[in-house]
């Protein structure tokens, strides 16, 4: 099982996967950074943000939507949850 | 093309309503329009077989039917805004397939409806401009998430320009392009950039059949 602050350190290697552009805004991140304000994300980068989690936690995402996740913590929590 | 994993299914139950729709609808539809579908090349013009994801510029509210003419002898489905769903016409865009997608806030089951239809072997249509255009002629530009579906489900994305329709009584010209297979143009996972890179890529191809379709440029 893996803790919270792994999850944090997977989310953001994937994000810095995502957009290598965006580095150092991700690098500074923590719980509380918004994907969309904070780190300017779209529904596409969402989007990726989902698929890549989903390979790389091996989960699939549910009945939720984009708005649902405003915050890293967000998605750290839904992450969490699934893989209780 | 690869050969496909999958095949759809052609006759179910629960695509009675759809093939009574399509069957009724064909013949008025043929002699109305007079399609003239027109493709790229040769390779354009080789049956799409298993899933793909069609793309098409968005004139007009029948579009959907449009590409339907163009490739009638599959089984589609239509991705359309959840508000045009969620009107009147909702039993109807629901019994011929439509899969609704709210554009600002999209929620992950659809995306998982569209991909499971996309490995199931079915055609999934639609609109990466997001909205019927602004009638000037121009396309807006694409939004990118036709290349992550098109990448998770493994297929091929078919681009399709339709050209617009007036005068109402002149012959409906489409344009068919060859399949891209999007998952070829990357060795391992993709970042954004490369997916932004593919939907400017695509976007260009549209803007080459758009002078296919008239007549500017020869296939």
């Amino acid at each position: 099982m893996l803790t919270r602050t792994e999850i944090f350190e997977k989310l953001k290697e994937i994000l810095l996967f995502a957009d290598p552009k965006n580095r150092e805004m991700i690098e500074k991140s923590d719980e509380n950074t918004k994907l969309v304000a904070d780190l300017g994300f779209t529904s596409v980068s969402v989007l990726y943000m989902v698929i890549a989690i989903e390979e790389s936690f091996g989960f699939v995402f549910g009945d939720v939507s984009m708005n649902d996740f405003p915050t890293i913590g967000a998605v750290i929590d839904y992450i969490e949850a699934q893989l209780k | 093309m690869k050969e496909p994993k999958n095949k759809a299914k052609l006759f179910s139950l629960k695509y009675l309503f759809v093939d009574f729709v399509r069957i009724t609808g064909a013949l008025p539809t043929y002699i109305w329009y007079r399609p003239q579908i027109v493709y790229e090349n040769r390779a354009a013009r080789q049956r799409i077989r298993g899933g793909a994801l069609l793309i098409s510029n968005h004139n007009c509210f029948f579009d959907p039917i449009y590409i339907m003419i163009a490739l009638w002898y599959r089984r589609h489905h239509i991705v359309c805004n959840q508000e045009f769903y969620n009107t009147k016409a909702r039993w109807f865009l629901e019994h011929v397939l439509c899969i609704p997608i709210d554009i600002d806030n999209i929620g992950f089951n659809t995306m998982k409806e569209i991909n499971d239809h996309l490995t199931a072997g079915e055609l999934v249509s639609m609109f990466p401009e997001g909205h019927v255009n602004d009638g000037s002629g121009e396309m807006r530009s694409f939004k990118s998430g036709m290349v992550l579906m098109a990448m998770r489900a493994k297929v091929p994305i078919v681009p399709i320009y339709v050209k617009e329709h007036k005068p109402r009584s002149s012959r409906l010209k489409v344009v068919v392009g060859e399949a891209i297979d999007v998952n070829q143009l990357f060795g391992s996972r993709p970042t954004m950039t490369d997916i932004e890179n593919v939907t400017e890529k695509l976007f260009q191809k549209e803007n080459e059949l758009k002078e296919i379709a008239f007549g500017r440029r020869s296939r």
